[in-house]
């Protein structure tokens, strides 16, 4: 036995640790650990590729800018999706509709194949214009549904409908514009 | 030889005791050498370079809470977007009341995801206001710091992100965050969290809740970019961020914050 053999023991033993934590590194760690940082690289390009279901308003004028010639309205600032849900595949483009559905495309780019649903009570109306203390002072909201409906009601019509829903006398795109009859 | 001990003991006490009071003193200085300024910190991430293009941006959040009416959007698109689990929330909407009897009274029925119901308070309320509440996305991020597998970690972009494939639950970085902005999700049994909407933001959009803010009380940004949105506020006005004293320094600003505000 050398003089040096627990010297050497001891090399071996560190040797042998280190290789097997380079085996173990090899296998266990994923390929893309280190690319940016440490963490593991390809999950940003993951996390990046989710699919997109709000398309924000700049999707929807690509089609309906007739309809959004909304300067002057309260509701410019309310984004379409808010109340007219995610755009699902509600049109398609000409050149893949069927011979009927080109029919009524009328010469535009995309043909309408399913309605956008819509929910037409007044909780999308009453989930931003209820009266809340916490809300912005200057902020239009309605502290009595009751009464607000019997007063711009009993101007129009002489008779009280609670459970109408908002949408009988404002315009949705234009509140401040209100059905023909009522104020 | 007993003197001559004490006599030891005793100069290795006021030893001790110079070496306590260097010590103090230096930690004295280091607690008040000045903080990087804002413009500092800008210039620091203007400086910054990614490759690959996609990655160079450095974003920002900016709520205003003046101008916030609670109606819930947020919530719900988030919850659309990111298809987070029921009563589990990425970002929610908090109601304060504050009345002149004093007490504030503080509440967030299911996150704001259906609007905010009329609520009694003792005595007339003085003042309420509404405050959206999300990560933070903070540079001293304590969240990513305890993660044992590095699974929670900072983009070069500024966005603090899980790694569901690497995460092993363990919970720590939920208990870490003080803005209690973290969950383990019941489906995965793994941490989430808001991510800004990473996959929207790379793809040049803003996050969901920004986009269908109707009073634009969320504002999101590039800090990068010189006229940006973000820029021109954090530049401009007085804001504010949660926590201040906990050093995070997160990246989600408030504008109009109370005190109130916890």
């Amino acid at each position: 036995m050398s003089k040096y053999s627990h010297v050497v023991n001891v090399a071996v033993l560190v040797g042998l640790a280190f290789l097997g934590f380079q085996v173990f590194q090899a296998i266990f760690q994923p390929d893309s650990f280190g690319q940016y940082g440490r963490y593991r690289g390809d999950h940003l390009v993951e996390a990046s590729s989710l699919s997109v279901l709000h398309r924000g308003d700049d999707y929807c004028l690509d089609c309906h800018d007739a309809e959004w010639d909304m300067a002057d309205a309260k509701h410019a600032t309310v984004p379409c999706e808010n109340c007219h849900f995610l755009p699902g595949p509600h049109a398609i483009p000409v050149d893949k509709a069927n011979s009927v559905d080109k029919a009524k495309a009328a010469g535009g780019k995309y043909v309408k194949i399913e309605i956008m649903p819509i929910d037409r009570t007044a909780q999308p109306c009453l989930n931003c214009h209820t009266f809340l203390p916490s809300r912005p002072v200057k902020f239009p909201q309605v502290k009595d549904g009751a009464k607000h409906i019997k007063d711009g009601w009993k101007k129009a019509m002489g008779e009280v409908k609670i459970n109408s829903p908002c949408s009988r006398c404002h315009n949705s795109h234009f509140p401040k514009a209100y059905a023909k009859g009522v104020v | 030889m007993k003197r001559r001990k004490a006599a030891k003991r005793l100069e290795s006490r006021r030893e001790f005791i110079k070496i306590a009071a260097n010590g103090m003193a230096g930690m004295l200085i280091v607690t008040l050498m000045p903080k990087s300024s804002w413009a500092q910190r800008i210039h620091q991430i203007e400086e910054m370079k990614h490759v690959p293009d996609w990655m160079d941006h450095y974003y920002a959040y900016v709520v205003d809470t003046t101008k916030c009416i609670g109606c819930g959007a947020c919530v719900r698109a988030c919850k659309r977007e990111n298809n987070t689990p029921d009563g589990y929330f990425r970002t929610w909407v908090e109601r304060y009341q504050i009345t002149d009897t004093g007490h504030v009274y503080i509440d967030s029925p299911n996150g704001g995801h259906e609007s905010f119901p009329p609520k009694d308070v003792e005595g007339k309320a003085l003042k309420g206001f509404f405050v959206p509440k999300l990560c933070n996305h903070c540079r001293n991020t304590p969240c990513t710091q305890v993660c044992p597998v590095n699974a929670s970690y900072e983009t070069p972009q500024g966005v603090v992100l899980v790694d569901k494939q690497t995460c092993i639950g363990c919970g720590y970085c939920v208990q870490a965050c003080p803005y209690d902005t973290r969950y383990i999700d019941p489906r995965t049994h793994t941490a989430d969290k808001c991510t800004w909407c990473y996959h929207r933001v790379t793809k040049g959009l803003a996050p969901a809740c920004v986009t269908v803010c109707p009073t634009k009380a969320r504002i999101f940004g590039d800090l990068k970019v010189k006229n940006s949105q973000v820029r021109e506020i954090l530049d401009s006005q007085r804001v504010m961020v949660l926590k201040p004293e906990l050093n995070t320094e997160p990246y989600c600003f408030y504008i109009g914050l109370d005190r109130a505000v916890r």
